[in-house]
């Protein structure tokens, strides 16, 4: 589903976010990419939606080459995959229920199907009645599980998660994990960027670590 | 359909800031249209004015008239004149004394009428007056030519004046639509720099992220040219009907067509101004983008 085939990103002073990282991850598996700040595990989630091209090697999603993507190609790409950061990446002065139906609203789905399906993808991440709150009033696990939600709505096949508890207690951190756990088993592959080594052993998932920018480790907990 | 609903829902979030610009933009419309049908006023006046001169070819004293007739006519049939007419001496007499009647009793002592023929040459340009002239002074049978040079000289400049300060508004009116459709254009880039990186993650494509912002700022135009098109005619017929003077200065064009003609001069170099804006907002907001970003990397 995803291979990431000898990568390196060097920047143009020089610094080197990746050198020669491979590794796969299959369709419909839940792997962890941990390691410290500074890692790689952003930029190596950044060239998988191409937010980035690699120096050289090849990105590939699906047996798409990310890099070679352009126009329609990576509006398809970038469909899909569903996206959850640690800063959440919410519009704040919008409703839960229009941050969440975002994804659809941009393929030009019905709004009333919409509504139906951001009520759903709600209930599913524990927000039942929240449509109508402001983003901004919510707590940080709450604005987390909108993005989640958001994430999840239009069903992507890999949904890319950067540090999603990197802000949050642990009580919401595993709330988190849960959910993306419950969409890796309805199908999606999850890769999801974290430092909590105690997180990663806990689930005994498959991870790969990463430290300066190389690829150090592999394999299960 | 999606970027009609996100334009609309954008105006809608600021309503005071886009009822603000709207009318703002409107106004630079509506001065630039005003100034336009005001300078179309300024320039029938001046041609008008320049119509009037005419050159005065005295003839020679004791022409039969067999002669003066043949070189009237060979006169009218030059295509530099409009139209050229005979005064005889006594006609010539007759007009000075209409013209200066405090001077009856100097015109009753003349002994002799001391008035040359005159044929009375009107040019089709005033531009050509001055060739004109020196080829009726060429002509047999013609003393002098005469025409009142400082008055088409300054009429001449009045008329490149006019020209000058109708181009130099247009351009200023110009520089100001850039100037604002720039700004605005930036400043809603500004704005949705966050909400173009969501809707990317969210899967918009890159035609829906881009054309938000030029979305945006048709949308405001729109609604300044209907204000301008609502108000310009209020505005012609005021510029025309405040000023009474005692000829015709008001352009002899139907109001409507000036006013389609003021409307649509306004109307497209504004819209050319927008899209001018709108690429220069969006290269300069690529290029912060591409900075930003590349600082962010680094600093990760």
């Amino acid at each position: 589903m995803i291979q990431m085939l000898s990568v390196s990103k060097q920047y143009e002073d020089g610094y080197y976010g990746l050198r020669d990282v491979t590794f796969k991850v299959e369709a419909g598996q839940f792997v962890f990419l941990t390691g410290e700040s500074g890692a790689g595990k952003s930029t190596v989630l950044r060239m998988i939606y191409r937010a980035e091209r690699p120096t050289s090697g090849t990105v590939l999603v699906d047996g798409i080459d990310t890099a070679a993507a352009h126009g329609n190609s990576l509006t398809a790409l970038r469909r899909k995959i569903g996206m959850v950061f640690q800063d959440y990446m919410l519009l704040f002065d919008r409703s839960v229920a229009e941050n969440v139906a975002l994804p659809l609203v941009v393929r030009g789905v019905d709004k009333h199907a919409a509504a139906g399906q951001v009520d759903s993808c709600l209930e599913r991440v524990g927000l039942s009645g929240y449509q109508k709150r402001v983003c901004c009033s919510l707590s940080g696990g709450e604005k987390q599980r909108v993005a989640l939600a958001r994430a999840l709505i239009s069903k992507p096949d890999v949904i890319l998660a950067d540090e999603p508890t990197g802000n949050l207690d642990l009580s919401n951190g595993e709330k988190i994990v849960e959910v993306l756990r419950d969409a890796n088993r309805d199908g999606s592959t999850v890769l999801m960027a974290t430092h909590d080594l105690y997180l990663v052993q806990s689930t005994r998932l498959p991870f790969v670590r990463l430290r300066g920018g190389r690829k150090v480790e592999e394999g299960n907990f | 359909m999606f970027i009609i609903q996100q334009t609309l829902r954008d105006l809608a979030r600021h309503p005071l800031r886009s009822i603000l610009v709207t009318v703002l933009i409107a106004l630079l419309m509506v001065a630039s249209g005003g100034i336009y049908a005001m300078s179309e006023d300024v320039r029938h006046t001046v041609s008008q004015i320049q119509s009037t001169h005419a050159i005065n070819a005295y003839l020679l004293k004791g022409l039969d008239q067999t002669s003066i007739d043949t070189l009237l006519q060979q006169i009218q049939q030059d295509e530099a004149v409009a139209r050229a007419e005979y005064v005889s001496p006594a006609d010539g007499l007759k007009s000075l004394q209409e013209q200066y009647p405090q001077f009856s009793n100097v015109f009753s002592d003349l002994t002799k009428n001391p008035i040359p023929p005159l044929i009375k040459v009107y040019p089709v340009s005033v531009q050509d007056i001055s060739s004109l002239s020196a080829e009726l002074r060429s002509l047999a049978g013609v003393q002098t030519v005469e025409y009142d040079e400082a008055s088409v000289q300054g009429m001449a400049a009045a008329g490149v004046f006019v020209h000058n300060l109708l181009l130099s508004v247009m351009l200023l009116a110009g520089l100001l639509f850039v100037a604002g459709f720039c700004l605005m254009a930036f400043g809603i880039i500004n704005s949705k720099r966050k909400e173009t990186t969501v809707l990317g993650i969210a899967g918009a494509s890159n035609a829906q992220v881009l054309l938000l912002t030029p979305a945006h700022l048709v949308a405001v135009w729109a609604c300044a040219s209907v204000l301008f098109l609502v108000a310009l005619p209020g505005v012609v017929r005021s510029a025309s009907t405040r000023i009474t003077a005692s000829f015709g200065w008001v352009t002899p064009q139907p109001a409507g067509v000036l006013y389609a003609a003021a409307a649509s001069v306004v109307l497209f170099v504004s819209l050319v101004c927008l899209v001018v804006a709108c690429l220069a907002a969006t290269l300069l907001a690529y290029h912060i983008d591409e900075e930003q970003r590349r600082e962010e990397m680094l600093l990760e």
